[in-house]
């Protein structure tokens, strides 16, 4: 499968804890690109249940099972910023692999998302920013 | 040929099992039976205080299963081994013994259940059981939890005891951490958990969560399933089913057709709040299968036979459904008539092959006085 290269923005326009939704090739529902604490994602804005619009959900964390010696299992508050939950019906998913948290079989597709010299990506866009950073760049 | 060759040849005639029926409720001749099982200070009253709140317009027997000897149906083992064993062909009988339900006090509640386990193995499972068909259930005070471990620890490895028992009438729903000891100590022994509806001193099923019933029509067809339902929903959220992995319940006499819709519904909720529930290891239809089993009679009798067949395929019955008679009870399924068409397979399946796993019975017995008429 040929892997196509999207310039999304540069890297300051996407701070830690902000989000934006691209569409490839001009076409919905497109691609979530997330910035969680300086860590980059982007995973298809389709939730695979019903269709929602996933990447509109809260990022955050989940839950474990901590199981002790003897009596019931007890909650643990896991992962925080590693989770999206989809904003219909709340399906917990991993923002890295697009899997969900339950054991089920359904997933998101995610894409590889980097951080490239402007010098490399100039020649993948339209137009000539000078800027001080990299480009974020999600390989689809 | 000799007296011994013969007797030596019938007992090397082995035949296939046919029908495990995992509903079966003998019950005292008379409630004086269980006195000399009760310490005081419940010896001195009535042995058995249970009133039903719905009684059956019909009677709650069939009709042709009073002894001629006197006391109520399925007293005694002659009448009961002419009708279930030999005419309706049972291979094995597993029973239920409905002798007492949930009891206020719980000292007495105590008392009870280990009576009836006293009585039930010197009798049923004792010199009525020469021919080993009787299969019993250890009935548990489930809610005084020690009480119920130490009657599984007292029973568990008795040659004839397939399961543990205990009423779907709680204080608690079952997957409350108060009755974890109890499903601790089934699953060390290796003992399935059957739960059937359970009758006693004013606690028992006869409430909807809106109310007393009027008609026991009402009550015989929503209440039973009402409260599995509960307990099954509750086995499953509380990690019951997680923490001891191969632990069975069997539910008994509440139908199944309800099954599938609740488990579909549960499932649905759980994949959207699944953060609730982070001890669940799968998602909760699966637990169906590997952890739950329940009983066919009274089977669903619509218009059609092929809608039951339908919703065999639903629930999966061919793993999860057991054949049962309810004997001798006025809504008796009889094992020849009671199940809709089925593929040969299914049908052995659910009349003998899911018993016969679940409670590690031999597939093939001797014949015995009984075959022999």
């Amino acid at each position: 499968m040929t892997v196509s290269r999207h310039v999304v923005c540069p890297l300051h326009e996407l701070p830690p804890g902000t989000r934006k939704i691209v569409l490839l090739n001009g076409r919905g529902p497109g691609v979530g690109v997330f910035n969680v604490s300086g860590r980059l994602y982007a995973i298809k804005n389709t939730c695979p249940h019903q269709g929602g619009p996933l990447c509109l959900g809260p990022v955050c964390g989940t839950t474990r099972a901590v199981w002790p010696s003897a009596g019931p299992p007890q909650p643990e508050w896991v992962r925080d910023g590693e989770i999206l939950r989809c904003p219909w019906h709340g399906w917990e998913f991993e923002l890295s692999t697009g899997r969900l948290v339950a054991p089920l079989r359904e997933r998101v597709k995610t894409y590889d998302v980097t951080v490239e010299a402007g010098a490399d990506v100039k020649r993948l866009v339209t137009y000539d920013i000078d800027i001080e950073d990299g480009y974020i760049v999600v390989d689809a | 040929m000799s007296t011994a060759e013969s007797v030596a040849q019938e007992h090397r005639q082995l035949l296939r099992v046919g029908v495990v029926d995992c509903d079966v409720h003998p019950t005292l001749p008379d409630a004086d039976v269980l006195r000399p099982y009760l310490p005081e200070p419940w010896r001195i009253r009535n042995t058995y205080v249970g009133k039903q709140t719905y009684v059956s317009a019909v009677g709650g027997m069939r009709k042709d299963a009073y002894p001629s000897t006197g006391g109520p149906p399925a007293s005694d083992p002659g009448l009961l081994e002419e009708q279930l064993l030999g005419r309706a062909g049972v291979d094995y009988a597993v029973m239920i013994e409905l002798i007492t339900g949930p009891v206020p006090h719980p000292d007495h509640d105590v008392a009870l259940h280990s009576a009836v386990n006293d009585w039930f193995a010197d009798s049923w499972l004792g010199p009525y059981n020469d021919h080993g068909r009787f299969k019993g259930s250890i009935t548990l005070p489930i809610d005084s939890p020690a009480a119920a471990v130490a009657e599984i620890e007292r029973w568990a490895g008795h040659p004839h005891i397939v399961q543990a028992l205990v009423s779907s009438v709680t204080h608690q729903h079952l997957g409350h951490p108060q009755y974890r000891p109890v499903w601790a100590a089934a699953a060390r022994h290796r003992l399935p958990v059957a739960t059937h509806a359970g009758y006693g001193g004013g606690i028992d099923n006869s409430l909807s969560p809106i109310g007393p019933y009027r008609y026991q029509v009402e009550f015989k067809s929503i209440t039973y399933p009402q409260a599995h339902a509960a307990q099954l929903v509750s086995l499953v959220c509380s990690g019951i089913f997680d923490e001891f992995e191969d632990l069975v319940f069997v539910f008994v006499e509440g139908g199944f057709s309800w099954i599938a819709p609740l488990v579909w519904r549960l499932d649905n909720n759980w994949a959207r709040l699944r953060s609730e529930l982070p001890h669940l290891r799968r998602r909760p239809l699966e637990y169906l299968e590997r952890n739950v089993r329940v009983s066919s009679q009274p089977i669903e009798e619509p218009g059609n036979p092929k809608s039951v067949t339908r919703l065999f395929d639903l629930i999966d019955a061919d793993r999860i459904l057991m054949f049962s008679t309810d004997y001798p009870h006025y809504d008796f399924d009889d094992p020849t008539r009671a199940l809709p068409p089925l593929a040969p397979d299914s049908r052995e399946r659910i009349m003998w092959r899911n018993a016969v796993e679940l409670y590690g019975l031999p597939e093939h017995r001797p014949s015995d006085r009984i075959d022999r008429g």
